[in-house]
């Protein structure tokens, strides 16, 4: 529905476009004989460091339980310094080339087969070249190995050894076997890059980990940067700092040592390590200081900056929309099916409430973009919906974009991920994720995307609870000056756990062939439980024919296109992708009741959604199925033991290293299941051993609760399980697995059927 | 394993028949016409066969997008691909060439040729055609028939003049319909086979090879006359295939002296022939890490010992010749052998590149034959993997050769074995348990273990014990023989099975085996449609001694239950002492193959299993 329209204004980001199409660049030179001159001269070099951590040679006893130990490990940098000009010699270095270095050495101690195993084989990219209009850039990665024997003897593995296993003009992909590697070894190697590119190319961000699951008793890295180079730099959680330094020609130099950095021992199940664990992250940029300088909000060169201000980078961001807007106009051509709604809806704008008229628009604006197909390359792809996965930021900017034009004010609301960094400590205009905020309604304002099933007011969990996320009104599509953006800060709320919930309703009974369990399930999903399972069993069709009537469109899509000349063939292929995709139907419901129960299911009937969960006005998705399953009935003498906890589905089970736990918990979103089983008595059969399923475990963090009644003809049990919140401090763990436990321990229960008399 | 042409490609037509995984009838092959054309080459390849492969696409239904592969390598070329679409030449057709990587090989010359078909609209045609050339008839050693889309109608015509002697030997053709026609012109003799109305084969998984399941002609290239050369001998006879792997055996080059010293180092010290062997196959599999090559005649020449035993990796060739040198240098009969996996439908009564796809190391000892395949990781000395059981060996014997067949092992071979010695303590189970496991299901678990990083190990072990299950709870764990692959691999430890126990009123209901091994193994017939192939033969007891506690007594007993099956068994019993319980439940799989005829028989042994799994055990106070 929306195109991009471009504009060609003779305005300064036009100009630049210019400029870069006249850079010329030259290819670097790849034949055998230089490659291996220049991969000898980078091994002499490399392998001389004066760093004596690279030789040495003794690991700590304690740490011999671990499966590796890494002794030392650097990455050396150099972006257009003077002292590394000897790299630069290796390739053409062409007019306004950027020769880029990047070395990681690693030296590390095996100890088992696990560790033999990682290193015995490397596999990289040794030669790697983009072009285009606005870029020619050419990667080339050179290799050094040493095995190090105990008995202290030095072995060079020959990089001739290596085989090509992408032989292209373009691309070259390489692999080499690493010989005589045993347990007991030190393997000392590098890996190097050495990238020449235009210079109005980005430089990769540097994220480097100062934790690593075995221990590393030195860690290092260097950078040197040419004075053309802006830098900047932040350290998170306790991370060290980079001392920094002027090095030869003014080139900026920035080191970090650290020794001794134990193993973390406990797993990453719900970490954020942006938020908890000690990294470091550094950006090389393009210094300008030029008349786009301020356009393009370019960092001066030459210039370190440490811990940007957040506002730095939301600039960045809103200077990208500016630049947009003053290149491409947005034009938004609509469907018929819901051109002649938006003229409806228009007429009667006056009379619908903000809340009414954005949520009309937004089902529009849904409708038109992912579901009123008119052709398609492969139809199979389209009926899957498996072709539609969507850019989230950018989907909601256009719907964004779409209000606007149709006077919903909206503001765009930036935050991080919860999982991201704290919003005070990003590094790029990349941490930041955006959902729109109408404006002037009473409902909740926040609009996300987050699947083609998405309803207005749809918060993504990723954004929920975000501190200080920033609201912009970028104003008008034609407002390119981001002065006149209007910030402001706001809190984002979070999910309460029974809005993401899943809430299961069963009718158990024993089947004619009493081995086999009978189930009338009937399951409702809700809130951020609810997408997956909407992509699995809700066919297009229905969708399609669901929406479409809400538009007051009396036509299928098949009798739609089925009029049109130009798409009569089309609507004739496409039901029959429709029939075979409701066949197909059956297969996803099963593998839904198969994933639930994590049991094998005998047979499956009766299945359907009930309510897609598509529209606000009944947001829940709804689907049942009648279901056989064997294995869960014993029997003894004339009595049936039911492995009735086994009707909870498959439950979460923390073991081993992941009960131990230092870190805060960063779990998704705060969510609740509630089961409703009503297990119909046989008759001639009473019920026992029902007191032992009564279960509460109740806490701050959570809770798991069953209530068993049993009326005489059924039992009825209740069981509620509730994360409470995303977030719980690591004080909370143990109240966690408190309730994490008893469901799992829950899942074993069984009830005894007695036979009477 | 190492590459021999025709096992290779085999692999790779398998795995172009994904694309059929939702095979439907939406896009057909309506005709396709293949020639095989053998024909005088030039002084460096006198004998070539030229290959035309044409494929008609239809599209049934609806619109769609298709991928299409081809594979070639060093030995045979792929000298051209077109496409068009409804009779016009595609836009920007722009196939992609590049190598091809499979699982378990680090490299191998093999390259794939693929591209997007598309169909837009229903009635769509598409017509695909390549030109390949084979380099060395050798080279060129089967033709498969079917197609990964339903096929209509395919002509394969193989084009054989006169002075090439050539043999076409049919497989698994019962069940399609094929017709077969030989007419003579000139003085070529032209074979042409229809296959008509053929379903896509669809992978499933733990299926035996595709030359064991797919029509297909097996092509014996025996003895060419060109027109302008003399008489170049093939594979006429098994001795010729043996000769030409022998030529390529005396050219490896292994330096006797270096590795000499290693040998004696490993057996230093060692009486009796049996110990040193033991040592040196240990010393193998431990130290040689398994990297194949697959690159022009690397595929099939061994690498030097000495290199081997240096770089500490090697395919199978590779360890077989170097633990064939390790013998001779101790003064022991070590020698190669080649043999084709049970993957391969073919024996050496077909002299044939495509006849064996492994190379092992065989230990003559007097009157007796050891089989030391170095690429088991982790089997015992003198245990045989299923994979080679049963099958033909070509073992080098001088100028000669000898032919054999591996012996078929027993499951017990694989005995996996439980046993528990419990206590009641409440609803809680209390006691210890001791568990080993032998031949592949040794390998299996050592596999496994030695694969996980050494201080996350236990934890490794525990999780596969409890198998999610938080109520079995294990302490004290004891390990025994992990590194040590020649002995059981036992562990023990101290149960607490929590809440084991139902207790209604007077009554305990008990179940008494939480494995329940293959319970789960029965098969959707409408879906499975080949064979099954098991890992291996297994054999699986498990036992627990139970003390019943004073004042109870047993309320019911489950009934003993046995199926005595030609491929299987399966038993389980209770039986009841003054003072205990004692149940066991057997099952031993006699056969590795599952025929599909044999699977809904399967399927009721199964129920059965299951049944008797279900009947638990109830005590009384």
């Amino acid at each position: 529905m929306f195109n991009a329209v471009m504009m060609i204004r003779y305005a300064p980001a036009f100009l630049l476009f210019c400029l870069c199409a006249t850079i010329q660049t030259a290819i670097a030179q790849t034949d055998a004989d230089k490659y291996h001159e220049a991969a000898e001269s980078l091994r002499k070099e490399i392998w001389g460091w004066d760093r004596p951590e690279f030789t040495r040679r003794a690991v700590p006893v304690e740490y011999a339980k671990y499966s590796k130990v890494v002794l030392a490990r650097r990455m050396d940098v150099s972006a257009d310094s003077k002292k590394k000009i000897a790299f630069r010699a290796l390739s053409l270095a062409a007019y306004r080339e950027l020769a880029l270095m990047e070395v990681l050495r690693e030296s590390v101690k095996l100890n088992d087969q696990s560790a033999v195993s990682e290193y015995s084989e490397i596999s990289y990219t040794q030669l790697e070249r983009k072009g285009g209009f606005l870029m020619d850039r050419t990667t080339v990665v050179y290799l050094g190995i040493k095995v190090i024997k105990p008995n202290g003897e030095v072995r060079e593995i020959n990089a001739d050894d290596i085989v090509l296993t992408k032989d292209q003009k373009k691309k070259k992909e390489a692999k080499i076997a690493v010989p005589d590697l045993q347990a007991g070894d030190i393997v000392d190697y590098f890996i190097a890059k050495q990238t020449n590119m235009s210079q109005l190319e980005a430089i990769p961000p540097y994220l480097f980990l100062f934790y690593d699951e075995v221990p590393v008793m030195h860690c290092s890295m260097h950078f040197e940067v040419g004075k053309k180079y802006a830098v900047e730099y932040r350290s998170y959680n306790g991370a060290p700092e980079f001392k920094t330094s002027k090095g030869e020609d003014n080139d900026n130099v920035l080191d970090i040592v650290k020794e001794n950095i134990p193993a973390v021992e406990e797993s990453s199940l719900w970490t954020a390590p942006f938020r908890q664990l000690p990294l470091v992250r550094l950006n090389i940029l393009l210094g300008n200081k030029g008349i786009l300088a301020s356009r393009l909000n370019a960092r001066k060169p030459g210039e370190l900056y440490k811990n940007q201000e957040s506002e730095e980078y939301l600039e960045d961001k809103l200077r990208r929309i500016a630049n947009r807007r003053s290149m491409t106009r947005l034009v938004f051509d609509m469907g018929k099916t819901s051109g002649e709604y938006l003229k409806q809806v228009r007429k009667n704008r006056n009379k619908m409430s903000t809340d009414s008229l954005a949520r009309e628009l937004f089902y529009i604006f849904r409708f038109d973009t992912f579901l009123d197909q008119t052709t398609a390359k492969d139809i199979r792809k389209l009926v899957e919906m498996s072709a539609l996965e969507l850019d989230e930021s950018l989907v909601t900017f256009f719907l964004g974009e779409f209000l606007k034009a149709e006077e919903v004010d909206n503001y765009m609301v930036y935050a991080t991920l919860n999982k991201g960094p704290r919003m005070k400590e990003i590094l790029s205009s990349d941490d930041l994720n955006s959902i729109i905020m109408v404006r002037g309604g009473v409902a909740s304002p926040f609009y996300g995307f987050g699947s083609i099933f998405t309803n207005p007011s749809y918060l993504p969990y990723y954004f929920e609870g975000a501190n200080g996320a920033l609201i912009v009104n970028t104003r008008g599509p034609r407002e390119t000056n981001i002065n006149k953006f209007e910030k402001s800060s706001v809190k984002i709320p979070v999910s309460k756990s029974h809005e993401n919930g899943r809430i299961e309703q069963m009718e158990a009974s024993l089947s004619s062939d009493p081995s086999l369990l009978e189930i009338k399930r009937k399951s409702v999903l809700r809130g951020h439980y609810k997408s997956d399972e909407q992509q699995r069993l809700i066919l297009f069709e229905d969708y399609y024919n669901a929406e479409r009537k809400y538009f007051n469109d009396p036509k299928t899509l098949i009798e739609k296109l089925s009029d049109g000349r130009k798409t009569k063939k089309f609507a004739e292929e496409l039901e029959s992708a429709f029939a075979e995709a409701r066949t197909k139907n059956k297969e996803s419901f099963l593998e839904e009741a198969r994933s639930f129960f994590s049991e094998e299911i005998k047979e499956i009937k009766n299945y359907k959604v009930d309510n897609m969960g598509v529209r606000h006005t009944n947001p829940d998705l709804v689907y049942s199925s009648e279901i056989k399953m064997d294995g869960l009935v014993k029997k003894a003498g004339s009595s049936y033991i039911i492995d009735i906890g086994k009707l909870q589905g498959g439950q979460l089970s923390i073991e081993g290293d992941q009960r131990k736990r230092k870190l805060d918990v960063y779990a998704p979103f705060p969510r609740s299941l509630e089961y409703d089983i009503r297990f119909a008595i046989p008759q001639g059969y009473a019920v026992e051993g029902l007191d032992a399923l009564n279960k509460r475990v109740e806490n701050a963090a959570g809770s798991f609760i069953c209530e068993a009644t049993n009326t005489g003809q059924s039992i009825i049990l209740k069981v509620r399980k509730s994360y409470n919140h995303a977030f719980e401090p690591v004080a909370n763990w143990e109240n966690m697995l408190a309730f994490i436990d008893a469901a799992k321990e829950w899942s074993n229960s069984r009830i005894v059927l007695k036979k009477n008399g | 394993m190492f590459r021999f042409g025709t096992s290779f490609f085999l692999s790779l037509l398998f795995a172009s028949c994904l694309f059929a995984q939702d095979s439907d009838d939406n896009i057909t092959i309506e005709s396709a016409l293949e020639t095989y054309r053998f024909a005088a080459g030039d002084v460096a390849h006198p004998v070539v066969v030229k290959q035309t492969l044409v494929a008609s696409y239809l599209c049934n239904k609806y619109r769609a997008v298709i991928p299409v592969a081809e594979f070639y390598n060093d030995q045979v070329q792929l000298n051209d691909v077109s496409v068009k679409v409804n009779d016009s030449r595609l836009k920007n057709f722009k196939p992609v060439h590049e190598y091809y990587s499979s699982d378990g090989i680090f490299y191998s010359d093999a390259r794939v040729c693929y591209f997007s078909l598309p169909f837009e609209k229903k009635g769509a045609r598409g017509e695909v055609s390549f030109q390949k050339t084979a380099l060395d008839p050798r080279y060129f050693t089967s033709i498969y028939f079917t197609e990964p889309f339903f096929l209509k109608k395919k002509e394969v015509q193989v084009v054989v003049p006169r002075w090439m002697k050539v043999e076409l030997k049919e497989f698994n053709f019962h069940g399609y319909s094929i017709a077969r026609q030989i007419k003579t012109e000139g003085d070529m003799d032209i074979h042409t086979y229809t296959i008509e109305n053929a379903k896509a084969l669809k992978s499933e998984k733990q299926s035996p090879g595709m030359s064991r399941l797919a029509p297909h002609l097996l092509i014996l290239t025996k003895q060419a006359t060109p027109p302008a050369g003399s008489q170049i001998t093939y594979f006429n006879t098994l001795a010729d295939q043996y000769n030409w792997y022998r030529s390529l055996v005396l050219q490896i080059g292994n330096d006797a002296a270096s590795v000499k010293n290693k040998a004696l180092e490993l057996t230093k010290g060692l009486n009796g022939d049996e110990e040193k062997v033991k040592a040196l196959y240990l010393w193998a599999q431990e130290n040689i890490r398994y990297i194949a090559y697959e690159d022009g005649i690397a595929g099939f020449k061994p690498e030097k010992a000495q290199e081997v035993l240096a770089k500490k990796y090697g395919d199978c060739k590779g360890m077989a010749n170097l633990m064939a040198e390790m013998l001779k240098a101790i003064g022991l009969d070590g020698r190669l052998a080649w043999l084709g996996t049970n993957h391969i439908a073919y024996d050496y009564s077909t002299p044939s590149l495509a006849v064996d796809n492994h190379m092992i190391c065989v230990w003559m000892n007097k009157d007796r034959t050891f089989y030391l395949d170095a690429t088991e990781k982790y089997i015992g000395f003198n245990e045989i993997a299923e994979r080679i059981q049963g099958r033909p060996i070509l073992i080098e014997d001088g100028e000669k050769y000898l032919l054999k067949n591996i012996p078929v092992a027993n499951p017990q071979q694989n005995t996996s074995l439980e046993k528990r010695y419990l206590t009641i303590d409440g609803n809680d189970l209390k006691g210890k348990v001791a568990q080993l496991w032998r031949g592949e299901s040794k390998e299996w678990l050592l596999t496994m273990l030695h694969s996980a990083q050494k201080e996350k190990l236990e934890e490794v072990l525990k999780r596969f014990l409890t198998a999610g299950n938080i109520n079995y709870q294990i302490s004290n764990l004891r390990v025994f023989n992990l590194q040590d692959y020649n002995a059981d691999f036992k562990i023990e430890y101290d149960l607490l099975f929590k809440n084991a126990i139902v207790s209604v009123g007077n009554e305990m209901f008990l179940e008494m085996d939480n494995r329940k091994d293959f319970s789960k193994m029965s098969f959707d017939t409408t879906e499975r449609k080949l064979p099954y192939q098991f890992n291996f033969k297994a054999h699986m007891v498990f036992e627990t001694e139970l003390d019943i506690p004073v004042n109870a007594k047993v309320a019911s007993l489950p009934s003993h239950f046995a199926i005595d099956h030609h491929a299987y068994s399966m038993k389980g019993e209770y039986k009841v002492s003054e003072s205990h319980i004692f149940y066991k439940r057997e099952i031993l799989l006699k056969n590795a193959l599952l025929p599909t005829e044999q699977i809904p028989e399967w399927n009721e042994s199964i129920g059965k299993l299951n049944e008797f799994y279900n009947n638990q055990l109830a005590l009384s106070h």
